[in-house]
């Protein structure tokens, strides 16, 4: 989804705990919206388009419980709050926030609630951002005369980093009820997250736990589908790139590698720049858009799963080659071909038997 | 009419011959602001500032009484006052013809160089366009009062044949001493050399700027275009053909193949949030001011990894380039 002209209405920031730490102390919870300069907003904005606008690697959720005083329930009403209903309403999740922030490696920081509106799609549309946001230390430069000096940051926020926040966009897609009262619709909303940690298999609860246990979404139920798509958007991507056949099977190889991996989401820029030459890298990109695929999504290959296990090649004269597709790139070379229409191969090891 | 009663007359139209001359270089002047488009663009093309010169009273009666003898010198000589307009290339030369043709006045064109170098196949001398314009009829110039027919000469020519009517001028055409005969012929023979040398180059020179306008006809075409369609989505005039605008431009030269006007105005019609976006950006930056946003917008939108690549200039405008569209700049920057 593309966002463009973001405008920053109402901020405010509290203390996020972990679980563990709030039978010690009470989070620190403001009382009062922060108030940011133009420049200050046009940096927030920033942040956003970067994190969850095309080429980012955000991901769609949905909405698992959106029922009355659910994080949905509550975060859409922000939107129509006054002043005092909108901080009290960010002061209940922020709660929630610390209460969900149970995981080992899981950081104290700040819950950053934002309402503004943008263009989400070329559709002027409202949204509410609920940032996580991890403390980053720096410097602060100072010139003083011919000389300059730096002043430690400890807590330093909403930085160039993505790593240091995870993100839930909340986007009033349609605007249906026209009375602010009653409880907004699911399907009038989409709900993008971002957090480095879910790309990669493996972080448990802790990869979970914002989009999860916080939010109560879950992952978008397409992901199958959409995985096969980006497979064979690929695929037939790679058939028709200006390349030699064995360069074509070496790429159609990394596809398969990359499918294979242990990541949790798939975003069609960083394939390219992974894996493509830059030649073909916005070819690729261009592709996948009118494909409908212009952000991460998750990976889910169980609708692929047997064209993944095996690479094959198949040649003019009928004969196909057959290898499990972990083995085929480090076992199976093609060295050339001859004027008489013959392929030489080289092939790892030696003839074991005929089955 | 006798040396002092011409002298007289002469002295008595010097106010109204300096108003004719301002008069005639003012409406040039416009006119050719308004042929290119800026008075930036008129001080580029042309190469020495025109100033309207009035003949001096001695030259004038000398012309009159000994070079050349005329029987109504006060009409018949031309260039009692005189403007040059010294250009760079023999094509701008015919811009500034057509401008003194169609203007509010009488033109005649007394010299033709390149009717000259037909008739004079094989003759190499002074070459220069001259028209001579007579007002129709009486009029005021910064209160100075014009009377009817008042002649003005309009010199119209390149650098380099300016360079050497310049030369030819102190050397040729008013030696300042009598020289012996075999002497000046072997002046006059190197003189008529230069003359071809400087034939030729402007020649050469008008052919390096075919080839490049040639190569530069379509980028200057999406230009011109991407200028039409930020002014008609935010009502302001864009800053068009700058050298930030052909620095890009010139850049992706190789994707520009793909782009059409039709593309670039899609592209912008599919994007309502522009105007805002731009209105709010242009009074933050130049580069926002910029025509070439237009352009650039579109290629950014087909070719987002290839961009920052072989991104010209300062890249943090690039990236605000990138916010503004909603393209996120993760893993490009």
């Amino acid at each position: 989804m593309n966002i463009t002209d973001v405008k920053i209405d109402r901020i405010i920031v509290h203390e996020a705990l972990r679980a563990s730490e709030i039978d010690l102390r009470t989070p620190i919870l403001s009382n009062y919206l922060v108030v940011l300069d133009d420049q200050g907003k046009a940096l927030v904005g920033k942040r956003l388009v970067n994190t969850v606008s095309s080429g980012s690697q955000c991901v769609d959720v949905s909405v698992d419980d959106g029922g009355k005083g659910s994080p949905f329930d509550i975060a859409t009403e922000m939107l129509d709050n006054d002043e005092k209903g909108f901080i009290d309403n960010s002061k209940k999740l922020a709660y929630e926030l610390s209460r969900a922030q149970t995981a080992g490696p899981i950081k104290a920081g700040s819950a950053i609630f934002i309402q503004g509106s943008c263009f989400a799609d070329a559709k002027q549309s409202r949204f509410l951002a609920i940032i996580k946001a991890d403390s980053d230390q720096a410097f602060q430069k100072h010139y003083m005369g011919d000389s300059v000096t730096l002043t430690y940051v400890s807590d330093m926020l909403l930085g160039e980093s993505q790593r240091l926040i995870k993100i839930a966009f909340i986007i009033e897609i349609t605007h249906s009820d026209i009375n602010p009262n009653n409880p907004k619709q699911i399907d009038d909303f989409t709900i993008k997250v971002f957090d480095h940690l879910m790309h990669s298999s493996g972080n448990g609860n802790a990869a979970t736990y914002f989009y999860s246990t916080f939010l109560r979404c879950k992952l978008a139920q397409n992901a199958s589908w959409q995985t096969k798509l980006f497979y064979e958007v690929t695929k037939s991507f790679i058939e028709t790139m200006p390349v030699l056949p064995e360069d074509r099977i070496t790429y159609y190889g990394d596809v398969i590698s990359y499918l294979r991996q242990n990541r949790s989401t798939i975003d069609p820029r960083t394939f390219a720049l992974d894996v493509l030459p830059y030649t073909q890298q916005d070819a690729f990109i261009h592709k996948c858009m009118e494909a409908n695929i212009n952000q991460a999504f998750t990976k889910d290959t169980r609708l692929i799963i047997g064209k993944l296990r095996r690479q094959s090649v198949r040649f003019s004269s009928n004969v196909t080659l057959y290898a499990p597709s972990e083995v085929f790139r480090d076992a199976v070379k093609i060295t050339g071909t001859s004027e008489d229409d013959w392929t030489e191969l080289k092939i790892r090891g030696s003839i074991e038997k005929m089955p | 009419m006798t040396e002092i009663e011409l002298k007289n007359a002469f002295e008595a139209r010097r106010p109204a011959l300096d108003a004719l001359g301002r008069w005639v270089t003012k409406t040039i002047m416009d006119s050719l602001e308004e042929h290119l488009g800026s008075k930036e663009a008129v001080s580029k093309f042309l190469q020495i500032p025109p100033t309207p010169r009035v003949k001096k009273t001695d030259s004038f009666l000398e012309k009159t009484l000994h070079r050349k003898p005329k029987k109504d010198p006060l009409s018949e000589i031309t260039d009692q006052v005189g403007i040059r307009f010294v250009v760079l290339l023999l094509e701008d030369i015919k811009i500034i013809g057509n401008i003194v043709q169609d203007g509010p006045w009488i033109a005649q064109k007394d010299r033709d160089f390149q009717q000259e170098r037909l008739e004079k196949v094989d003759y190499f001398a002074y070459q220069s366009d001259h028209y001579v314009i007579r007002t129709k009829y009486e009029m005021k110039f910064d209160g100075i009062v014009i009377p009817p027919g008042l002649p003005c000469e309009i010199q119209i020519r390149t650098i380099l044949q300016h360079a050497y009517a310049e030369m030819a001028h102190s050397s040729s055409y008013k030696p300042p001493v009598k020289l012996p005969e075999e002497d000046q012929k072997h002046i006059n023979r190197s003189l008529a050399r230069g003359s071809a040398l400087i034939e030729t180059t402007d020649d050469v020179f008008g052919e390096i700027q075919k080839k490049l306008r040639d190569y530069n006809k379509d980028v200057s075409s999406l230009l011109d275009y991407s200028s039409e369609i930020y002014k008609d989505i935010t009502g302001e005039s864009a800053n068009s053909k700058t050298q930030l605008g052909e620095i890009i431009a010139d850049e992706y030269r190789g994707l520009l193949k793909e782009v059409t006007k039709e593309k670039l105005k899609a592209w912008a019609e599919k994007r309502p949030w522009l105007k805002q976006s731009l209105l709010k950006e242009r009074a933050e930056s130049v580069f926002f001011r910029d025509s070439v946003v237009i352009l650039l917008g579109f290629l950014v939108t087909e070719n987002e990894t290839s961009i920052p690549r072989r991104w010209p200039v300062d890249s943090a405008c690039l990236e605000n380039f990138y916010n503004m569209l909603g393209i996120s700049t993760n893993e490009l920057f």
